[in-house]
C-alpha cells in the first residue's frame, strides 16, 4: 500500500473521530444540569433578572437547536476561534496554549525519565531472566502498575515532603518543584514500559536470528542492542504510544494535586465551574493530541518493520 | 589426539530433559566434508547445536568429550566458548532468512559480522563483501546489501549465508539442513556454493541432512544417525554401496525407490 | 500486562489462592456494617484526629469519625461498584460484539465506529469529563466509566465471533436448522466466553482504580458517604498530623487492586498455559483496540519464501 494514501485515509478517519468526540461532549453539556448563561453573568457580577438572563442566552446562542449550536462552534474553531471562557472572559485558545505548554513540559520529562530507566532495566531483566534483579524488578513494576496515580502522589508527598521536608509540596516552577509531579507520572509509565521491554526482549531472544548472529561471531552487545532491542522497539513503541492516554489522565490528577497550571488542572477547574467553552476546547485539543500520537505510532511501526507495508494494511 | 582432526567427539551424550544423543563418536578432519544423514527427530540438529554451544538451547553435555582443535570444549567457560563463534566455528541454518535479522539490511548485518572479528574497514570491506557475493554468482552485490532478508527468496538467503561464512573463513562450518527448504534447482546452487567455498578456504564442514542425494553430492565421508546414535560412518561410496546397518539399508533402498537420484548425481 | 511473577508455581493453585482472597474480600465488603466497630458517619468531637487506639483501631479523622469503620464502609462502593460495572459491561459488550460479529452489516459498522470514537480519547479523561459534567455520585461515576468499558468486550467478542462463525460445527448447526440468537448462545457463546472472562477478570483492578480516582478528584462518591478515594483526598490536608486517615484507605486500595490484578493474571495463565511469563502472554487478549490490531499484523509472512 502506498504511504501517502495510507496517511490520507488515516487523516480522514482522524477527522471523523474528532467530530465524533467533540459532538459527544457537546451533547453531554447540553443535557447536563446547570445554565452557562447564568454562570457567565454571575462571574461577570451582573445583576441577574429574568430578562438579562434571556438576553444572555440569546447572545450565547443557547436557545438554538443543538445541531446549530454545534455547527457554529465548529465553524468558529476551524477559523481558530475557540470562544471565551465563561469564568474570566479570556480567549479559550490563549488559555489552552498556555496550559498545554506546561503539560507538555511535564509529560515529556516524565516520558523521557521513564524511557531512560525502563529500557535498560527491562533488557537487563530479560537477559538475566529469573535472577534476583529480575525478580525485584518484576515485583516493583507489578506494584507500580497496581498503584493508582493519585495514591502515588499522596504517598510521595507524605514520604518525601512531610517526612524529609526535602521537596516543596506544590510545584512552584523550579526544577525541584517539577520533581514530584514528574515522579508521580513516571512511576506508572516506568512500570508499564519495563514490563513491555522485558516481555518483548524475551520474545526476541528466542528468535533464530539471535542464534544466527551469535554463531557468526557478532558481538553480544551488538546482538542485544542493534538487533534484539531494535526489533523489540515495535512493541515498545506500542506502549509508548498508549502512554499518551496514561499521561493525559495522569496530568489531570497530578496537576490538581500539585497545582501545576497545565491542561489537566484547567480541565478540572473548567468542569467544576461548568465553563463549557473551555471544556469543549480542551476535549478537542486532547483528542487531537491523542489521535496524532496514535497516527505517529502507526507510522513508526511501518518505519521499524518494513514487512508491514509489503503486507498491505489491515482491512478494518 | 591426532593432529589432522579439527573436531573430535568421543562417546558424546547430549540431553535436554531426556537424552537425545547417545554415545556418539566421530571426528572431522581438517578440510574434509563429513555429512551426517538421518530422519528428522534423530538428533542431528541437537548434535550441531551442542558443538556450536550457543546459550539458551537447553542442551547439556551429559557424557563423553568434545575436542575442537585439541581444546576440550566442555572445559571452556561461556566467554571462552563465545570466542570460537565466527572465525573458528560458524553455522548455516535451514532458514537463513530467519537466521539473519529479517528486517535489517544485509549491509548492516555484514558490517556487524566483520566488526565482530575486528576487521571491519568501512568502504574497503564492502568491496570485499561484494567480491564475495560475486564469487557465489550474485552480480548485483550492492542491491543485495541494501535488501533485507525478508525480501529475498529462501535460496538467495541461503547463498548469502554462505557468502557470510566465506567472509568469516571459519575452520569448521556446521550446516544444519541447508537445502531442505529449497526446490531442486536452488538446492543445487546452494550445494555448489558450499563446494566452492570449501575449495576456496579449505574449511572443514559438518553437514547434516535427511536427504541422501545431498549426502551423495557433498560427502567425503558419510555418517548415518538413527535414534540418537551414529550407526555407521565411513566413506560415502561404501555407505551407499554396501550399507551395513539395517536402518542404512532401509534408507538407501527407500531413496533408490523414490528416485532421489543420488546414484545419478553421484556418478 | 500486570503479572505476579513473584508468585510462581502451579497456575491453578495460584488462581484458587487469589480467588479465595477475593471471596474473602467480597465477604468483608458485604458484612462491612456488621464488622465495623463504630458508626462510620458518627462524629466524635472529643476525639478528632486521634491516633489508633483500642476504641478506634485505625484512629479518627478530622471530625472524629472512626477510620476503620469508614474504610470498611467504603469497601462496597469500590468492590461491588467495580465488579458490578465489569459485569454489566461484560454482558452488554459481549452481547453487542457477538451481534456485530454474527450479523456484520450496518449495526456492526455503526457500533464499531462508535467504539473507535470512544477509544480515540483517553478513557480516564473521558470518564473525568463525563462524571464532572453529570455531577458527582457513585451512579454517575460508574456511568462515566461504563461509557467506554463495554468497547473492550465488544471488540473482542466481535473478532472471536467472526472466527468461530467459520468453524465447521457452526455451519453444521446452521444447516440443521439452528439459527439466530439460539445459535449465537448455544454454539458461539461457549467459545468466546473463555477469553472474555479472562479479560473481565483483568479489568476489575483497573476499574477499581478508576472509581477511586474519580472520587479522589471529588467527582465520584460524594462525602460524607465513605469511599476510599475520597477519604484519601480528605486526609491529604492534614497528613502530617494524622497520616492514618489517608494511609488506611490507601492500604485498602492497594491490597484490593493487587488481589484482583493477581487474580486476573492467574486466570489468564490458567486459560493460556505454556505462555511465557512476563506479560507477552497478554497479547492475545488485547485490552485496547490498537494493540489488537497490531497483534493481528504481527503474522506477516515473507514475501517470497
Amino acid at each position: 500500500m502506498n504511504v501517502k494514501r495510507y496517511i490520507g485515509r488515516r487523516l480522514f478517519q482522524l477527522f471523523l473521530i474528532l467530530i465524533g468526540v467533540t459532538f459527544l461532549v457537546f451533547l453531554l453539556m447540553y443535557v447536563s444540569p446547570g445554565d452557562p448563561a447564568q454562570r457567565k453573568l454571575t462571574a461577570g457580577g451582573v445583576a441577574i433578572t429574568e430578562e438579562v438572563l434571556e438576553q444572555a442566552r440569546e447572545d450565547m446562542g443557547l436557545d438554538r437547536p443543538l445541531l446549530l449550536q454545534y455547527g457554529s462552534w465548529l465553524g468558529k474553531v476551524v477559523r481558530g476561534d475557540f470562544g471565551e471562557s465563561l469564568h474570566d472572559g479570556l480567549p479559550v485558545a490563549e488559555k489552552l496554549a498556555k496550559s498545554l505548554k506546561n503539560t507538555l513540559l511535564l509529560s515529556l520529562v516524565s516520558l523521557l525519565a521513564a524511557l531512560l530507566l525502563s529500557v535498560p532495566l527491562g533488557m537487563y531483566s530479560a537477559v538475566r531472566r529469573d535472577g534476583v534483579a529480575d525478580k525485584l524488578i518484576s515485583f516493583l513494576t507489578f506494584l507500580g502498575n497496581s498503584l493508582p496515580n493519585f495514591l502515588i502522589a499522596v504517598l510521595l508527598m507524605y514520604f518525601l515532603c512531610l517526612k524529609t521536608k526535602f521537596f516543596p509540596i506544590l510545584a512552584n516552577g523550579s526544577a525541584k518543584g517539577l520533581f514530584l509531579p514528574v515522579l508521580t507520572l513516571a512511576i506508572p509509565l516506568f512500570s508499564q514500559f519495563t514490563r513491555q521491554v522485558r516481555a518483548a526482549v524475551l520474545e526476541q531472544l528466542h528468535k533464530p536470528y539471535v542464534a544466527g548472529a551469535r554463531s557468526r561471531g557478532v558481538k553480544e552487545s551488538t546482538v542485544l542492542v542493534r538487533n534484539v532491542l531494535r526489533n523489540s522497539l515495535i512493541s515498545i513503541i506500542t506502549v509508548v504510544g498508549m502512554a499518551g492516554g496514561t499521561l493525559m489522565a495522569g496530568s489531570v490528577v497530578v496537576e490538581s494535586i500539585f497545582l501545576w497550571p497545565g491542561i489537566g488542572k484547567l480541565m478540572m477547574d473548567a468542569i467544576t465551574a461548568k465553563d463549557y467553552p473551555v471544556v469543549q476546547g480542551l476535549v478537542l485539543v486532547m483528542a487531537l493530541l491523542f489521535v496524532t500520537v496514535n497516527l505517529v505510532t502507526d507510522l513508526l511501526y511501518h518505519k521499524l518493520d518494513p514487512r508491514i507495508w509489503d503486507q498491505g494494511e489491515e482491512t478494518s | 589426539m591426532r593432529d589432522d582432526a579439527i573436531l573430535q567427539l568421543d562417546q558424546v551424550c547430549l540431553s535436554y530433559e531426556e537424552p537425545v544423543i547417545k554415545q556418539v563418536s566421530f571426528e572431522v578432519k581438517r578440510g574434509e566434508i563429513l555429512v551426517l544423514a538421518g530422519e528428522s527427530g534423530s538428533g542431528k540438529t541437537t548434535l550441531l547445536q551442542g558443538i556450536q554451544g550457543l546459550p539458551g538451547t537447553g542442551i547439556r553435555l551429559t557424557g563423553g568429550t568434545m575436542f575442537y582443535a585439541g581444546r576440550d570444549l566442555s572445559r571452556m567457560g561461556r566467554r571462552e566458548r563465545s570466542r570460537l563463534w565466527g572465525r573458528e566455528i560458524t553455522m548455516i541454518f535451514q532458514d537463513s532468512g530467519a537466521a539473519f535479522n529479517p528486517i535489517r539490511s544485509y549491509r548492516k548485518q555484514f558490517a556487524e559480522l566483520l566488526k565482530g572479528q575486528g576487521n571491519f574497514r568501512g568502504r574497503e570491506s564492502f568491496g570485499e563483501i561484494r567480491e564475495c557475493l560475486k564469487s557465489l554468482g550474485f552480480s548485483e552485490g550492492e542491491r543485495i546489501l541494501d535488501s533485507c532478508p525478508y525480501e529475498m527468496s529462501g535460496g538467495m538467503n541461503q547463498r548469502i549465508a554462505i557468502a557470510a561464512a566465506l567472509l568469516l573463513k571459519p575452520r569448521l562450518l556446521l550446516a544444519d539442513e541447508p537445502t531442505s527448504a529449497l526446490d531442486v534447482i536452488t538446492r543445487k546452487e546452494v550445494l555448489e556454493g558450499l563446494l566452492h567455498m570449501q575449495k576456496l578456504t579449505g574449511t572443514a564442514m559438518l553437514l547434516v541432512t535427511h536427504d541422501l542425494g545431498v549426502a551423495a553430492k557433498m560427502a567425503g565421508r558419510l555418517g548415518i544417525v538413527y535414534q540418537g546414535e551414529l550407526v555407521e560412518c565411513k566413506e560415502t561410496e561404501q555407505v551407499l554401496g554396501e550399507p551395513e546397518h539395517p536402518y542404512t539399508k532401509r534408507l538407501v533402498a527407500a531413496a533408490a525407490a523414490y528416485g532421489e537420484g543420488w546414484e545419478r548425481e553421484h556418478g | 500486562m500486570r503479572k505476579c511473577s513473584f508468585f510462581h508455581g502451579k497456575s491453578s493453585r495460584r488462581f484458587y489462592f487469589f480467588l479465595a482472597l477475593a471471596v474473602l474480600l467480597l465477604l468483608t465488603a458485604a458484612l462491612a456494617p456488621a464488622l465495623a466497630p463504630n458508626d462510620p458517619e458518627k462524629t466524635h468531637v472529643q476525639a478528632m484526629k486521634q491516633a489508633p487506639s483500642e476504641e478506634f483501631p485505625l484512629g479518627t479523622d478530622e471530625y472524629g469519625r472512626c477510620v476503620l469503620s469508614r474504610v470498611l464502609a467504603g469497601a462496597p462502593a469500590s468492590v461491588f461498584g467495580a465488579i458490578g460495572l465489569v459485569a454489566v459491561s461484560f454482558v452488554v459488550g459481549t452481547f453487542l460484539g457477538m451481534l456485530c460479529g454474527y450479523y456484520e452489516g450496518l449495526l456492526d459498522e455503526i457500533l464499531m465506529r462508535l467504539a473507535d470514537i470512544l477509544l480515540a480519547f483517553p478513557q480516564m479523561v473521558l470518564a473525568i469529563a463525563v462524571a464532572g459534567l453529570l455531577g458527582g455520585g457513585l451512579k454517575n461515576a460508574l456511568l462515566a466509566l461504563g461509557i467506554t468499558s463495554w468497547t473492550v468486550y465488544a471488540r473482542l467478542a466481535r473478532s472471536l465471533t467472526l472466527q468461530t462463525k467459520k468453524e465447521t460445527y457452526v455451519a453444521a448447526a446452521r444447516f440443521s436448522g439452528c439459527g439466530g440468537l439460539n445459535l449465537l448462545f448455544r454454539h458461539i457463546f461457549p467459545n468466546v466466553a473463555g477469553p472474555l472472562s479472562v479479560t473481565a477478570a483483568t479489568q476489575i483492578g483497573s476499574t477499581m482504580m478508576g472509581i477511586a480516582g474519580l472520587s479522589f478528584l471529588g467527582i465520584g462518591v460524594i462525602p460524607p458517604q465513605a469511599e476510599w478515594g475520597s477519604m484519601i483526598s480528605e486526609g491529604r490536608s492534614y497528613m502530617q498530623l494524622a497520616p492514618w486517615v489517608s494511609l488506611a484507605p490507601a492500604a485498602a486500595v492497594v491490597a484490593t487492586v493487587v488481589i484482583f490484578n493477581c487474580l486476573g493474571d492467574a486466570a489468564r495463565d490458567l486459560a493460556e498455559p505454556g505462555a511465557p511469563s512476563g506479560g507477552a502472554s497478554g497479547r492475545r487478549f488485547r485490552l485496547s483496540g490498537r494493540r489488537e490490531r497490531y497483534a493481528g499484523r504481527k503474522r506477516v509472512g515473507r514475501r517470497r519464501a
